[in-house]
């Protein structure tokens, strides 16, 4: 076998990469920030606290090799991202949006949510859940339930640091685990919260909501079928 | 032989027959994940289906998902036909595919070869900045799930195009160039894989093989031009064929299909339109006819396709699926024979086989 021009020009290309890369950071004024440390003196960087991560946006435009430094650095979140599903409550009333119509359960293809309906005390039914359970580690993160629901109660979280030790107890979610508010909704998904198409539908599903939680719960006893979601912090 | 890579543990070996270290004779020994895709495919209803197409093989989800929307969009007739834009979008993201699969491949075989990983480093790049635009755009940078029958799960955002016209218009051909000059003259490499593993392109047809496997030994055959969906009439492009069918050619084939890609691309960047992104309403519910389809796409590994016979009612009677990598991988002994140990890796990888497609 010969060494020839073919290995040089190859070299070439790795020396120019392995250049540029640094070059690139120097230029950039990163070379000397991101890495991370710990907080002795030998350590020399600093890392950055919690929620004060670099996000590094990768485009047409970027050179060099790129490595995102996680959890130091970040990729940036897209709205439509989406991990595990959450439920919806409205900040204004405390009311959860979910009417327990089976819907999502239906379309969810791995058939991870099941749920029971609320009852009035007088024995009818309620369109509240009286439960709502999913099963974090059968969901495969398809978004089909968010997309079908009507009554936009079911929407999917972009939080992907779900590390656990245990896998039988906490990754079953139930509904005071699922519940976040319309704030919390609202503040990742931008987009889709002022969007005409969101905006008229809550405001059609509201209206719906409302007739049918009166008609079921004739006018008494409305706040105890009410799911609490009092013990969500979002 | 083998499991040779962390991700053929339990679902792929090779029996080989040695004499020395000459193959004598090669037998694949498909094992199981245990995932059942076609069965589970009877049980879920069609729109269930599309998010377990995006596990078939898990680095095109995008044009599995167009294959099996191809094939029941056929069953549901005119009502299903996509709208324009979304006819476009469909090709972008078929194209970006393609490119983003055949980076991995070429990097990956490098890596089979023994070039322990500068090269696959160097081709993830640019997929990385695609599976950006996948996440931007669907939710997920590899489980897209991102088409629906008659059209497709949502509009791009905004800003998206623009980003992904960057990116065509004067990135990965820069790239793509690169990665030849550093890789195609390479003597390490031709000395490796020139003249190893030749497939005849009469055994390339009656193997069935297809895809870049098929191309490389000198059948220019693609499903985009034998028989076009969606709007892949609409464009230029050429079907870039190898002379000699060998190991060398199923490398060399896939960078010249990328920059088919790329001109693709070009194309429908510039002429996508604007409109609506779907046909009729979205239903989880959807009204599938009595009756059978095969709809087939050129995947980057070759012909996908689905065979879905309905009898009417919420779910598929029967949904089979031709995967490129399992059927692939039957010529594989053909290739193999004559060779050494340390070839038989390197033949395998120019395959570019990925697992979930070879178990279903
Ligand atoms: S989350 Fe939506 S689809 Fe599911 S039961 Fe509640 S209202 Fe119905
Ligand atoms: S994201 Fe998909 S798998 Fe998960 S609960 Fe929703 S429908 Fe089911």
């Amino acid at each position: 076998m010969s060494i020839g021009q073919g290995v040089l020009r190859g070299h070439w290309v790795t020396l120019s990469r392995f250049i540029l890369t640094f070059t690139r950071d120097f230029r950039d004024g990163f070379a000397f920030k991101r890495r991370a440390g710990g907080s002795l003196l030998v350590d020399f960087f600093q890392a950055p606290a919690r929620g004060e991560e670099r996000v590094v946006r990768q485009d047409a435009a970027t050179d060099g090799l790129f490595t995102v430094e996680y959890p130091e650095e970040r990729l940036p979140v897209y709205e439509r991202f989406r991990m595990l599903p959450v439920l919806v409550y409205d900040d204004e009333d405390g009311n959860v949006r979910c009417t327990s119509c089976n819907i999502c359960a239906k379309v969810c293809p791995p058939q991870c949510i099941w749920m029971s309906q609320a009852k009035s005390p007088k024995g009818t039914v309620v369109p509240l859940p009286e439960d709502f359970f999913i099963d974090m580690d059968v969901c495969m993160n398809c978004g089909l339930c968010a997309e079908y629901c009507p009554f936009d109660a079911i929407k999917m979280d972009q939080n992907f640091e779900l590390a656990n030790y245990e896998r039988h107890q906490t990754h079953i979610f139930s509904l005071q685990d699922l519940l976040v508010s319309s704030a919390y909704y609202s503040k990742t998904h931008p987009e889709a919260w002022s969007g005409a198409e969101e905006t008229a539908e809550r405001a059609k599903v509201a209206k719906k909501k409302d007739q049918r939680l009166q008609k079921a719960l004739g006018g008494v006893a409305r706040t105890a079928a009410k799911a609490s979601p009092q013990a969500v912090e979002a | 032989m083998g499991p040779q890579h962390p991700s053929t543990h339990g679902v792929f070996r090779m029996n080989v027959r040695v004499d020395g270290e000459t193959i004598v004779g090669l037998k694949p020994v498909m094992g199981y994940l245990h995932r059942n895709h076609e069965k589970i495919g009877e049980r879920n209803t069609f729109l269930m289906n599309m998010p377990f197409t995006d596990r078939l093989d898990y680095l095109t989800s995008m044009g599995n998902n167009f294959g099996y929307a191809l094939a029941v969009e056929q069953l549901m007739g005119d009502e299903a036909k996509p709208p324009e834009r979304a006819e476009y979008i469909r090709v972008i993201m078929a194209e970006l595919t393609r490119v983003a699969s055949h980076m991995w491949s070429v990097g990956f075989l490098l890596n089979d070869l023994g070039a322990f990983f500068t090269p696959a480093l160097y081709a993830i790049e640019e997929r990385e900045l695609i599976l950006d635009l996948f996440e931007w755009a669907s939710g997920s940078r590899m489980m897209c799930n991102y088409f629906r029958f008659g059209g497709l799960a949502a509009d791009l955002p905004p800003g998206w195009i623009e980003r992904c016209r960057a990116i065509v218009e004067d990135r990965i051909d820069r790239r793509i160039d690169e990665l030849d000059r550093y890789l195609s003259g390479n003597e390490i490499l031709l000395d490796r894989t020139k003249g190893v593993g030749i497939l005849s392109p009469e055994d390339a047809v009656n193997y069935s093989t297809s895809g870049p496997v098929l191309r490389a030994s000198n059948v220019p055959y693609d499903v985009r031009r034998a028989a076009p969906y969606g709007i892949y009439d609409r464009f230029e492009f050429a079907i870039p064929t190898g002379r000699r069918g060998d190991l060398y050619d199923r490398y060399y084939i896939r960078i010249l299909e990328m920059r088919e890609s790329v001109k693709i691309l070009k194309q429908a960047v510039r002429q996508i339109p604007e409109g609506p992104i779907m046909a009729g309403k979205k239903s989880y519910q959807i009204k599938v006819p009595a009756g059978e389809a095969y709809g087939r796409v050129e995947n980057p590994k070759g012909e996908l396709g689905f065979y879905v016979v309905s009898d009417g009612t919420s779910t598929a009677y029967r949904y089979h699926v031709r995967s490129p990598s399992f059927i692939n991988l039957t010529a594989l002994e053909r290739m193999c024979l004559g060779h050494t140990i340390a070839d038989v890796v390197g033949i395998l990888g120019s395959l570019d086989i990925v697992l979930g497609e070879v178990d279903r």
